[in-house]
């Protein structure tokens, strides 16, 4: 486990990899029965024997021999000891199932950086294609390390995402990996029957309604399955489409996402941790969607009194709920266990997704399909405040009439452009208008400040005016005004004695300034 | 090209003509004087502030957008012109670049201007004068323009009109 900081170097390492290749595909690492692994292992049993690992009596998962013997997940205990006497029967151990995972995960992280678990027993990383030349090339690297690390049984996945490439997995043999081509996430998956989608609700009413495998469900129309099955079963529909031809970069969600909650006095064993964690995932989940989002993946930070901190990022093939966020800070709790009391844990989202971001049609027209989808992509780089909008509204500086807006937001019209404004400039509009206005120094000829009376009167010519700090004084050749406007002169705490003026420098250059309470600014330039 | 209003007034004709505009990194750019020169609002796209990333988003935004106005926060290298070079060609876009640009396929700037419309405390800003110069791999073209014109429209212009006051001065 590294201590990473926020936005360090890890960061922008990724988003530099968003930058070189648009194409962020997923290799996944699935060793199989890996509670029976993770069993046998403090006993020292070998994998070959029939083993099975029993939780609340009912078998949770066994070994191959025990499978080939006719033993199935679920069955009792006393069902598994019929089809296989010579059994071993094994009690769950979830912590040391982590703990074995985590020396895993070392040995991944030992050759690439970003290895994100999904649970213990399968894990996430970016494909290192370019560095190893080739995704199997890269996999055989992956499938090397792991094999000097000890670790025997496992297979490789790599899909253009995890739930793709999770069921690729699944179908490589041991030690080797399954490629599914980029784009071809949604063939692969059709043959897949339904239950993999693990929604029991959704899973037993698919079928009800003869819907039997993932291949049936994504034919049916996004704008229906919304409309029927809700929110969640259309992102389980999109999962079941494999993604688009053109991927989304996953989203970066706005900073203030992140929750966090601090232990007075700190805390020492796991379970008062995860105990009062749980709230926190809750909200955080719950913030998520009312935003209309949902996490895919997120960092897990772990502070101590002392400082240490402890960090992971766990990713999911669907996406986390509150239950899934509080099993993994038990998981990171387990794994690798604070030295010290604890003193803050905080979920970051690292990355999000929306049911708007693939611009799929389901409101808008296709004419601006792409254009939608292209800017959920910038969204998603920058952050959806970044993304805006233009458009007029009614005032009277130029600063207030134009407005930005979010992409996608209603766009707030507070005044309407339509209606006349005493006291804005006439056109021709200025070309630029400056954030804020820049502070400036108007002087007469005889190089004294010049300003306006509460009457609108001037009390000497422009002659040199100097725009913003630092610049030289520039003769003026021509000017114009003052425009004073009153405004808002029944309000005492508003009230506002502005006047404007155009001025021209002898270099052909030409400003709006104002002055307001003898002080100058410039708005704008007419570049 | 050294000018936001040359800028403007160059894309207002795809605008018009119905395609999408973007404009990168230019936190000061006059919107109502971009209505004014013709560029449709409705279908245009405002990123004031891509920091590192503006290239990418750049190049993201030639996706979106048939022409981009990019005003770089730092100089263009040779090799980030090049990315965005293919990048241009299979999309049959345009990059209009507010600033610097190595190896542009043209070069505009204004070499003289002028402003009517104002005397010594009276009047407004009404027109603008200016003389383009146009460099397009062959030799400079210099191109008078009103930019805008008394009309507000950006036009040819086949005489100067000197200001009665320089005239008396001069």
């Amino acid at each position: 486990m590294n201590a990473i900081p926020r936005h360090s170097a890890d960061f922008h390492d990724r988003v530099r990899r968003n930058d070189a290749s648009d194409t962020a595909r997923q290799l996944l690492v699935w060793c199989p029965d890996w509670p029976v692994v993770a069993a046998a292992a403090p006993l020292g049993l070998s994998l070959q024997l029939p083993l099975a690992v029993f939780d609340h009596g009912e078998v949770f998962a066994c070994s191959t021999m025990a499978r080939v013997e006719g033993v199935r997940r679920g069955m009792r205990r006393r069902d598994a000891s019929a089809r296989c006497p010579e059994l071993t029967v094994l009690e769950r151990n979830p912590a040391s199932e982590i703990r074995t995972f985590e020396d895993v995960l070392s040995a991944m992280e030992e050759i690439s950086a970003g290895v994100a678990p999904v649970r213990p027993g399968l894990c996430a990383l970016r494909v290192p294609s370019r560095f190893y030349g080739g995704e199997k090339e890269a996999a055989a690297v992956v499938a090397e390390h792991l094999v000097s690390a000890g670790v025997w049984d496992f297979r490789i996945g790599i899909a253009d995402d995890i739930f793709a490439a999770e069921h690729a997995a699944r179908r490589a043999a041991p030690q080797d990996c399954w490629i599914i081509a980029p784009g071809g996430s949604a063939a692969f998956l059709a043959v897949l029957p339904i239950g993999v989608l693990e929604n029991a609700e959704l899973v037993t009413l698919l079928r009800r309604l003869g819907i039997r495998s993932l291949g049936d469900f994504a034919s049916l129309a996004t704008r229906d399955v919304l409309t029927r099955f809700g929110r969640e079963g259309a992102l389980l529909h999109r999962l079941a489409r494999g993604l688009d031809k053109q991927p989304v970069v996953s989203r970066r969600p706005p900073l203030d996402m992140n929750q966090q909650v601090s232990f007075t006095p700190a805390l020492e064993t796991v379970e008062p941790i995860v105990f009062s964690a749980r709230q926190t995932a809750e909200r955080l989940v719950a913030e998520l969607a009312y935003h209309g989002l949902v996490c895919t993946q997120v960092r897990i930070e772990v502070v101590t009194e002392g400082g240490w901190t402890g960090s992971r990022v766990w990713a999911h093939s669907r996406w986390f709920a509150a239950s899934d966020l509080i099993d993994r800070i038990y998981w990171q709790l387990q794994g690798d266990p604070a030295p010290e009391p604890v003193c803050e844990l905080r979920l970051l989202p690292e990355s999000v997704e929306s049911l708007a971001d693939h611009g799929e049609g389901l409101w808008g027209s296709a004419l601006n399909e792409h254009v939608e989808r292209g800017i959920a992509r910038l969204q998603g780089m920058l952050g959806p405040e970044e993304v805006l909008a233009p458009s007029l509204q009614g005032g009277r500086s130029p600063h207030d009439r134009q407005v930005l807006s979010p992409w996608g937001e209603r766009r707030p019209t507070q005044r309407n452009p339509r209606l006349p404004w005493p006291g804005a400039i006439p056109p021709p509009a200025p070309a630029r208008v400056f954030p804020a206005p820049m502070p400036s120094v108007v002087l007469s000829e005889d190089r004294k400040p010049v300003s306006v009376t509460s009457r609108g009167l001037m009390t000497a010519a422009p002659a040199f005016v100097s725009i913003g700090d630092e610049s030289e004084l520039m003769p003026v050749d021509a000017w114009a005004g003052p425009w004073p406007i009153d405004e808002l002169w029944w309000d005492p705490a508003q009230a506002r004695q502005v006047a404007r003026f155009q001025v021209t420098g002898i270099d052909g250059s030409a400003w709006l300034l104002v002055v307001e309470n003898d002080q100058w600014w410039t708005e704008a330039r007419y570049d | 090209m050294d000018s936001p209003s040359l800028a403007m007034a160059l894309v207002a004709g795809a605008s018009q003509a119905g395609e999408w505009v973007a404009i990168v990194g230019a936190s000061d750019l006059g919107l109502e004087a971009a209505a004014g020169f013709g560029i449709d609002l409705e279908r245009t796209v405002v990123v004031p502030r891509p920091g590192e990333l503006w290239l990418s988003v750049t190049a993201g935004l030639l996706d979106v957008a048939t022409v981009v106005i990019v005003k770089p926060p730092v100089p263009v290298s040779a090799q980030q012109a090049e990315r965005l070079k293919s990048r241009l060609r299979t999309k049959d876009a345009a990059l209009v670049c507010w600033g610097d640009w190595p190896r542009s396929d043209a070069t505009l700037a204004i070499t003289e201007s002028s402003w009517l419309g104002l005397g010594r405390g009276h009047g407004r800003l009404t027109a603008r004068q200016v003389v383009v110069s146009v460099r397009q791999g062959g030799p400079v073209r210099r191109v008078p323009l009103w930019l805008p014109g008394p009309d507000q429209q950006v036009a040819e212009r086949d005489h100067t009109v000197v200001p009665l006051a320089v005239a008396q001065a001069g």
